[in-house]
């Protein structure tokens, strides 16, 4: 029974590898094995390649003072920390909400099993999360720093037994998110507030700490390894585990072992409950209120934006540009004069931070991928929307339009905020690109996002957040997209080195206004096709 | 009830669809006059859901035409879909609407004034006892209430033609009743109901003609009493599911 429940959560999971919904068909075994390679290349190399770099300076460094589990501790966290911040919301979905709890809860199959078979989708996001960071460090460290059996094995128990505390914490953290969701009304929008703080502090922590990471590479005799030890003991065990080290492994192994025994048990008493507990909404009687008829295209605006305010995962995971342009904006006021002064200083032409910072507003701007699961999420309720008088090319365009309300505010906020902060060191030709370049940024991710969806749609799922988070869709654009928002930033800074800033923000921004057409045709044209022949 | 004389609602001709190799409806023609509430019945996996689908243009189909008050489905699909209203067998509503925001939107979709909307909704919900739901999430509803919800918003438009799969299903006796006499009033104000139903003692009773499909092919229709002639109609069906 558990065999089979375990086959479906991870056909579930990992469909896409196998399954071309838009051919509706398996997926040959060469395409499958290529999509797998590609997606742990992405994941190893692009997530995991950068502390990977870092790794091979520390590692030697680390060595050199005689602190390597102070490396092992180190990326533990850092593991640690992108495991749970990257599972939490998903643990919530996940374990609680799926599609299929009805059904499931109706078959002769021990709740338990159920539990379980989610569980292990749970811990393999874990993995997957903590493993992107240490395994790629693991490798570095045997390389660049001396090679002992003991780190050989300590790492590979190390990966395991974080993604068990990965799993542990994200399991406790989801079912408190259970918890208080249960009992509040406005459910996403909370979700979001609840969320934002963290999320500052996992930013504030990660750029402080490279810092700090770069500050002990150069000068790594400044960390105090007994200081360490005795006041954070736990993170000197963690580290003696990379070391290979029998007695902390065991020692840590027993603690986490337990307390994942122990989550379980958590929640094997309390599933049932709330996976069953609809949300105490309090019930709102209806009183009858003038109605008024809106017109068509902003009809289907506001099913998109309705979508889109009701789920908090889906704002949290691809809404974070409209936090982000703003931040953006008060960092150019915080610390832009101080850095444009420097740049001036080494005698670069004041037009290149005028389209430094336009393209660092396109990379905020494409942290939103508001689009990119937008046709996916129709799910079965497509038919519902193509059963009615409603043109496709209204429907398609609104799920763009949606992506650029909730994108180009913030952009525009945060690069009036940015451009007043660095008034003295923007022209005014270079400040319209500031504005201009976002903003037509904007409505390309919109369109380009909308693309991607049409070219991998996947409206068979069992939980929103499977499109939200687990998709290759969103992959792709969460990959892409801030890369060709980098590729315009270092783009306009090497060419206004050279060109006046007027001449490089038109050359950064005719193309991008031609591909933003291009794109919007074939939506119009090949997108409608495809969408009404979705099944 | 007489329709001879009156305009035709839906004309479906010669219409097949395949999934891959399999004929899901295969050369199927029937058509609806204004008037006509057209029961469609057939085992499990007949296609009539298929033929259903077909009609209001969610599935594209292979051969044949289809054409609503006189317009071509495939010609102008949108000028189609603003005289029908269909509800699906298991309705796929918005759960993070709330019913009254759905009913707006649907009416909005079919350029319903405030004011008539408001008369309907206040109409239709009260009929089925939905009123004070209307502000609930719809994901908070049962099956029976997304099923009342989904027939008010069939009915906003006051559409020429209600296509429902399967209508009755989760309805309790009283919703249903209530249904049965909105189908006959839309009908009698010169509109048109086509409906797919396992329940062949509501077919019998309801429907002014009946088609029966099996693997996707017509295989008898006509007026009730055509096709039952003295028996009852769940004999009938049973003869021939076993004879064709």
């Amino acid at each position: 029974m558990l065999k089979i429940l375990l086959k479906k959560q991870m056909a579930e999971a990992f469909r896409g590898f196998f399954y071309d919904a838009k051919k509706n068909k398996a997926r040959s075994h060469n395409a499958t094995a290529i999509f797998i390679l590609l997606y742990a290349f992405l994941m190893i190399v692009l997530v995991g390649g950068g502390l990977a770099v870092l790794g091979v300076e520390l590692a030697p460094a680390m060595a050199s003072v005689d602190l390597l589990w102070f490396y092992d501790a180190l990326f533990a966290m850092i593991a640690l920390g992108l495991g749970v911040f990257g599972s939490v919301f998903n643990t919530f979905a996940g374990l609680y909400q799926g599609k299929d709890n009805d059904l499931l809860l109706s078959l002769p199959i021990p709740v338990r099993y159920i539990l379980f078979s989610r569980l292990i989708g749970v811990y393999l996001m874990g993995l997957m999360f903590s493993g992107v960071v240490l395994l790629p460090t693991w490798i570095v460290r045997l390389i660049f720093a001396p090679f002992t059996v003991a780190a050989l094995f300590g790492g590979l128990i190390q990966i395991v037994l974080i993604s068990i505390l990965v799993f542990v914490l994200t399991c406790l953290l989801g079912w408190v998110v259970a918890k208080i969701a249960s009992k509040l009304k406005n459910r996403s929008i909370l979700s979001v507030l609840i969320a934002l703080p963290l999320l500052a502090l996992y930013f504030l922590f990660y750029f402080k700490g490279t810092d700090s990471l770069t500050a002990i590479i150069h000068n790594p005799e400044t960390v105090d390894g007994a200081a360490i030890k005795g006041k954070a003991y736990p993170l000197y065990l963690i580290g003696q585990v990379g070391e290979g080290r029998v007695v902390p492994c065991l020692i840590v192994a027993a603690v986490i072992l337990a307390a994942a025994f122990l989550t379980f048990l958590v929640l094997d008493r309390t599933f049932i409950k709330i996976a069953t507990t609809p949300a105490s909404e309090s019930k709102k009687r209806y009183k009858e209120t003038a109605a008024k008829m809106r017109p068509l295209h902003l009809t289907a605006l506001l099913r998109e934006v309705r979508r889109f305010t009701s789920n908090a995962g889906y704002m949290l995971n691809l809404g974070l540009g409209a936090v982000f342009a703003p931040v953006l904006g008060i960092l150019a006021v915080v610390k832009g004069p101080a850095f444009a002064a420097r740049m001036i200083d080494a005698g670069l032409p004041a037009g290149s931070i005028g389209m430094g910072l336009a393209g660092l507003f396109c990379i905020a701007a494409a942290m939103n991928c508001i689009a990119a699961p937008s046709v996916s999420l129709e799910g079965s309720g497509i038919d519902l929307i193509r059963s009615l008088p409603i043109p496709t090319k209204t429907v398609l365009l609104a799920k763009a339009e949606n992506h650029i309300l909730f994108t180009v505010p913030p952009v525009l906020i945060g690069s009036i905020i940015g451009v007043i902060g660095m008034r003295e060191y923007i022209s005014v030709a270079s400040a319209i690109f500031v504005f201009v370049l976002p903003l037509v940024f904007c409505c390309f991710t919109a369109f380009y996002d909308l693309t991607l969806n049409l070219l991998m749609p996947n409206i068979h799922w069992t939980t929103e957040m499977t499109v939200i988070k687990q998709s290759a869709v969103i992959l792709v654009a969460i990959l892409s997209a801030p890369a060709i928002g980098m590729l315009l930033t270092g783009g306009g800074f090497a060419l206004s080195l050279i060109l006046p800033a007027v001449l490089v923000g038109l050359i950064l921004t005719a193309p991008l206004i031609l591909a933003t057409v291009g794109l919007y045709f074939a939506v119009t044209i090949w997108g409608v096709r495809v969408f009404d022949e979705l099944t | 009830m007489e329709t001879n004389n009156k305009a035709e609602v839906l004309s479906i001709e010669h219409l097949t669809k395949t999934y891959g190799e399999k004929k899901a409806v295969d050369d199927l023609s029937l058509s609806i006059k204004a008037g006509e509430i057209y029961g469609f019945i057939g085992h499990n996996g007949a296609g009539k859901t298929t033929t259903l689908k077909s009609v209001v243009g969610i599935l594209v189909f292979d051969a044949g035409e289809i054409a609503i008050n006189g317009i071509p489905l495939k010609k102008d699909p949108i000028a189609v879909k603003r005289e029908i209203a269909y509800i699906p067998d298991n309705p796929e509503l918005y759960p993070y609407m709330t019913g009254i925001k759905y009913l707006n939107f649907i009416a909005d979709v079919f350029r319903v004034p405030a004011d008539v909307r408001e008369e309907r909704i206040k109409k239709y919900a009260d009929a089925f006892e939905l009123t004070a739901d209307l502000a609930q999430p719809i994901a908070s509803y049962s099956h029976g209430m997304k099923q009342k919800l989904a027939v008010i918003s069939a009915w906003i438009h006051e559409p020429k033609l209600i296509i429902m799969d399967e209508p009755f299903v989760g309805l309790d006796p009283k919703a249903a009743h209530t249904l049965k006499e909105m189908m006959r009033e839309l009908c009698d104000k010169g509109g048109a109901i086509f409906f797919s139903t396992h329940v062949l003692e509501v077919a019998e009773k309801l429907c002014d003609k009946v088609a029966i499909i099996k693997g996707g092919k017509l295989i008898r229709s006509g007026t009730m009493e055509e096709v039952k002639g003295d028996e009852s109609l769940e004999s009938v069906f049973l003869e021939l599911e076993e004879d064709a």
